[in-house]
């Protein structure tokens, strides 16, 4: 594939090793001649000096036949322009990074919409989304970025003598607007078929509006289990993206800050989530804070260092999970010997998700979700494929495999078994991996790869 | 202190109250003021009045000339707000004084009528602008005794005050960044943006629904068959929740009328006394299509509420004690039914009635009655003299600490205990699910404390200076000095009127001495410009340059 990418920073340069390992055709745009000359001796790839928002520059860097372009530079407006402009110029996919929050804001203007770029980014978000599905249903977070807050996942553990284990899944007449997504049972996830039965101590995903979720709670289980006590430690981006993430749902969140006025912005900004103002290096704060009762404790301040300390610390006061942002990949093989159960590197975060972009045909992008065994598939419906041209019920969807969310006109929903595609919308599937082949054929044109 | 900029703005100001005074000069004709002949004291009155006031306004903006073009800070605009109060209620006093209207009338033969003196004019005119409803006056009825034309101006001061001066002025005169500083000191309570850009566009639309409200008011209660007099009056202070009549048993009089369907009046009256004190930039939506951000306002919702449950409480302690046992006033030889001796539906319907007007009145800050609330039981009247100090929604003709800070102190309050025992954590005052920044906070607190210092202050001093006598001489125990000492001072300070005892809904604030009067319009005056205009004029650190 062509690959075009903006930005020869720490990021830029961590993603173009990873493509130029994998073979691909990469092309790299920088102001900076040092960091040009630098990526020059350390990749094979082409390198342009120049700004990426000047169209001459990108023409340069062959953006009328690549299939994607990554705009990872310092600057969140040049990196939307430049993504935009690559997009306008022909590029098949488009990519932009930014920091800010306000371009992930929906409430007022959807930004990527606008700039008809494929997908917005944020190093901070994905560390912190990679975070989140250690804690939360890896499944469910797919499902709930792609809808952008249209639609909710929650997930629930069925009680003994729940009404819902009484038939198997097609019998027990859910509304519509609502799926059961995957099942979650002694450690194995797959994707809940019509014939299943559910049993106590499972783990399902509901899928559906919030509303329409909270009315067949009930019947998944009577009470509603005892919320899990998170503390996150260090309130930066990745911390506040963490705590909305986490804020609704079976979680007690609080957040320890060590700044004044950046604790009042935060709990400006977080409704359900405690935010302290107290620093995670100091043991005292710690104990204070009751670091050692919590089910799960997650260090992302912005040191590496101080971030492991916090982490060892927590594990003596007696947390029970503990997770960090470690970004330097020289501590990855000592973090493991300190009791830090994961620890997530923003850099490899986002040349994985790079990785999940470098699809071909109608599918924007695939992920393989934690446990294994199911894969996430975000696609473009072409007009004529075979998945237009019956309703949902009657497609031949294969077994396991799950339309999980369509997103047309601006809005995400849950499909109903009556429902029928169009062409254009775009939509998530759950699938099981040995499926996924025989599901994508459904959305090719003509019916053929 | 730009001292000529202030003398050229009270000039205007002056020619402003002046000018406004000729909207009761009709009133002195037999023809509109339904009175037997011309009235002679009290139109010359108000004409001498009128060019005292145009030719002070004339001399005064002469000798500011120099400052034209100058350019108003936050210390001239507090400056400003408070002197023009205070210049009103001197204005206003005149038209009083000047007619010899009879405070006091003569009980006995051998007595002469007593004519308000210089401090009960201010009192009267004070309470008339502040939207008080506290009169001086023991008969209004009679027009040998006050004017009609001098009566129509006691109620008209309420339609101004409620307005607010400022208002009008940056309606009328004013732009830039001076109308904003000025409209900021007089504003009741914290506002909410009308999405204007242009003050002077807020102050109109102020204007427009203030205006809009009287007009309806006083078409509803002509069509309910009062006179246009009293229509137009009756609105003038339910709108502008003030609280005079014009008459001696206010709202309740209409009760003795035949012919008139008092319970219709008194509603009509809730719903304007309510109107008055809903958000004006809320209601101007709610006008232009929008009325969910109306209903979804967090304090309207809150102070619809307070109504609700106290209305409640009050008719349900009334049924209790029997306090609606018998009606105000009655049409004359009309036989009354006791109201236990009646169906329990019509019991229940006539106890919300009375109970639904009395908070009503009192919540909004208009002092109205149509019960002699004085001898209902002693949980009602707490629950009264509570909601004085209540009030209603910020943005309004409200007076009072008013809901929205009552709702941001008990947030506060649980914040701060929250922090007595888990000092690390951060939390924001929020309200409607948005977070509020420190600084109002901050201000909640101060006025909050600042109502409570000048209250406790107020009344020490007025039970120092007003003698034991002054409830003896009218048969009344000395021991209800303390109570009722404090309930005078609740109702004028949050602009009530009547409260309990010897300033009872019958009786009136003419039997304290003039140091006490003086406290009062003082305390008024407070009340309505939310204390800080009025105390800040008072620091020598305000006078100094540096």
């Amino acid at each position: 594939m062509n690959i075009l990418v903006c930005g020869a920073g720490t990021v830029g340069r961590a993603i173009a090793e990873m493509l130029c390992q994998n073979r691909h055709n990469v092309a790299i745009v920088d102001q900076d001649p040092a960091h040009c000359r630098r990526v020059n001796e350390e990749l094979d790839a082409k390198v342009v000096t120049g700004s990426a928002s000047e169209a001459s520059i990108l023409f340069q860097a062959g953006v009328l036949d690549a299939d994607l372009c990554l705009t990872v530079t310092g600057s969140d407006e040049v990196n939307l322009v430049a993504a935009s402009m690559a997009k306008a110029m022909g590029t098949r996919r488009a990519i932009a990074r930014v920091y800010a929050p306000v371009f992930h804001d929906l409430s007022t203007f959807d930004y990527q919409r606008h700039f008809k770029i494929d997908r917005l980014l944020s190093l901070e978000h994905l560390s912190a989304v990679e975070l989140a599905r250690y804690i939360r249903h890896p499944g469910s977070l797919a499902v709930e970025i792609f809808a952008q807050g249209d639609i909710e996942v929650q997930e629930l553990s069925i009680e003994a003598g729940a009404p819902v284990l009484e038939a198997p899944i097609k019998d027990l007449g859910l509304p519509k607007g609502i799926r059961i997504g995957s099942i979650l049972r002694a450690g194995r996830i797959w994707i809940v078929g019509a014939q299943d039965h559910l049993q106590a101590g499972d783990r399902v995903t509901l899928i559906g509006k919030h509303e329409d979720v909270d009315k067949v709670r009930d019947m998944f289980q009577k009470h509603a289990p005892p919320k899990r006590g998170i503390v996150i430690a260090g309130g930066g981006e990745t911390g506040l993206h963490l705590a909305r993430l986490l804020d609704k749902g079976h979680f007690r969140v609080q957040l320890m800050e060590s700044d004044r006025d950046r604790c009042s912005h935060l709990a400006a900004r977080l409704k359900h989530t405690t935010v302290v103002n107290a620093n995670a290096t100091l043991r005292a704060h710690l104990e204070e804070e009751r670091v050692g009762t919590a089910d799960v404790f997650v260090a992302c301040t912005g040191e590496d260092e101080d971030n492991i300390m916090a982490c060892v610390e927590a594990r003596d006061l007696g947390a029970k999970t503990i997770l960090a942002i470690v970004g330097r990949p020289d501590y990855a093989s000592v973090v493991g010997k300190l009791g830090i159960d994961m620890a997530v590197s923003p850099r490899q975060v986002m040349t994985r998700q790079v990785q999940s972009f470098l699809t071909t045909g109608v599918v924007v992008s695939r992920n393989t979700l934690g446990g294994g065994g199911v894969t996430v598939i975000e696609v473009e419906v072409p007009p004529g494929c075979p998945a237009t041209e019956h309703s949902l019920a009657k497609l031949n969807l294969p077994p396991q495999c799950l339309i999980a969310a369509v997103m047309r006109d601006e809005f995400a929903r849950v499909p109903g078994a009556d429902d029928k595609l169009q062409a254009a919308d775009t939509v998530v599937v759950l699938v099981a991996d040995a499926a996924v082949d025989a599901t994508l054929k459904l959305f090719h044109a003509n019916g053929r790869r | 202190m730009n001292t000529l900029l202030l003398v050229r703005l009270l000039g205007i100001i002056s020619l402003l109250i002046g000018a406004s005074m000729t909207v009761s000069l009709p009133w002195a004709f037999p023809e509109l003021g339904e009175t037997p002949e011309f009235e002679t004291a009290g139109f010359w009155a108000l004409v001498v009045s009128i060019v005292l006031s145009v030719l002070a306004g004339l001399g005064m903006m002469y000798a500011g000339r120099a400052s034209k073009g100058q350019t108003l800070f936050r210390k001239e605009a507090l400056a400003i707000v408070a002197f023009s109060w205070l210049l009103a209620s001197l204005y206003g006093a005149l038209p009083y004084y000047l007619s010899g209207t009879i405070s006091i009338p003569a009980k006995e033969a051998g007595e002469t009528d007593q004519p308000m003196n210089v401090w009960d004019c201010i009192f009267e005119s004070a309470s008339g602008f502040t939207g008080t409803g506290a009169t001086v006056i023991n008969n209004l009825e009679d027009p040998r005794l006050v004017p009609r034309s001098i009566l129509f101006w006691r109620m008209f001061t309420h339609f101004l005050g409620g307005l607010g001066i400022m208002v009008l002025f940056v309606a009328l005169l004013g732009h830039g960044s001076a109308g904003k500083a000025l409209m900021l000191a007089e504003a009741t309570g914290p506002t909410k943006d009308t999405g204007q850009h242009r003050v002077q566009q807020a102050a109109w639309i102020f204007a427009k629904i203030f205006v809009g409200l009287n007009l309806l008011c006083t078409l509803a209660l002509w069509l309910e068959g009062l006179s246009w007099y009293d229509a137009l009056c009756h609105s003038f202070a339910g709108v502008g929740t003030g609280g005079f009549s014009t008459y001696n048993l206010s709202i309740g009089h209409f009760q003795s009328v035949p012919g008139l369907n008092a319970p219709l009046i008194e509603m009509t009256l809730v719903l304007f006394m309510m109107l008055g004190c809903t958000n004006f930039a809320l209601m101007y939506l709610a006008v232009l299509g929008r009325p969910g951000r109306l209903m979804a306002d967090p304090e309207f919702r809150v102070y619809i509420s307070i109504i609700a449950v106290t209305t409640m409480l009050v008719a349900c302690f009334g049924l209790y004690y029997h306090d609606f046992e018998q009606p105000m006033a009655s049409v004359a030889g009309e036989t009354v039914v006791p109201l236990s001796q009646t169906s329990w539906f019509h019991q229940g319907l006539e106890s919300i009635r009375f109970g639904l007007f009395q908070v009503v009145s009192v919540i909004t800050n208009t002092g109205f009655a149509s019960a002699d609330f004085d001898r209902w039981n002693g949980a009602s009247r707490g629950i009264l003299l509570v909601l004085m100090f209540v009030g209603s929604c910020g943005g309004s003709t409200s007076c009072s600490i008013k809901v929205i800070r009552h709702m941001l102190f008990l947030k506060i309050l649980w914040l701060e205990l929250e922090q007595a025992f888990h000092p690390s954590v951060v939390r924001p005052v929020r309200l409607g699910g948005q977070a509020l920044d420190e600084g109002l906070r901050k201000n909640v607190l101060t006025y909050i404390s600042l109502v409570l210092v000048l209250f406790v202050t107020s009344w020490l001093v007025l039970l120092m200076i007003e003698p034991d006598s002054t409830w003896t001489a009218h048969g009344l125990s000395k021991e209800n000095k303390l109570i009722d000492c404090a309930s005078g001072l609740a109702a004028t300070f949050n602009c009530v009127g009547p409260g309990f005892g010897l300033v009872g809904v019958l009786q009136n604030y003419s039997h304290f001495h003039a140091p006490a009067k003086m406290l009062f319009t003082l305390v008024m005056l407070l009340g309505r410009l939310e204390i800080v205009p009025l105390v800040v004029i008072f620091l020598p650190s305000f006078w100094r340059s540096r």
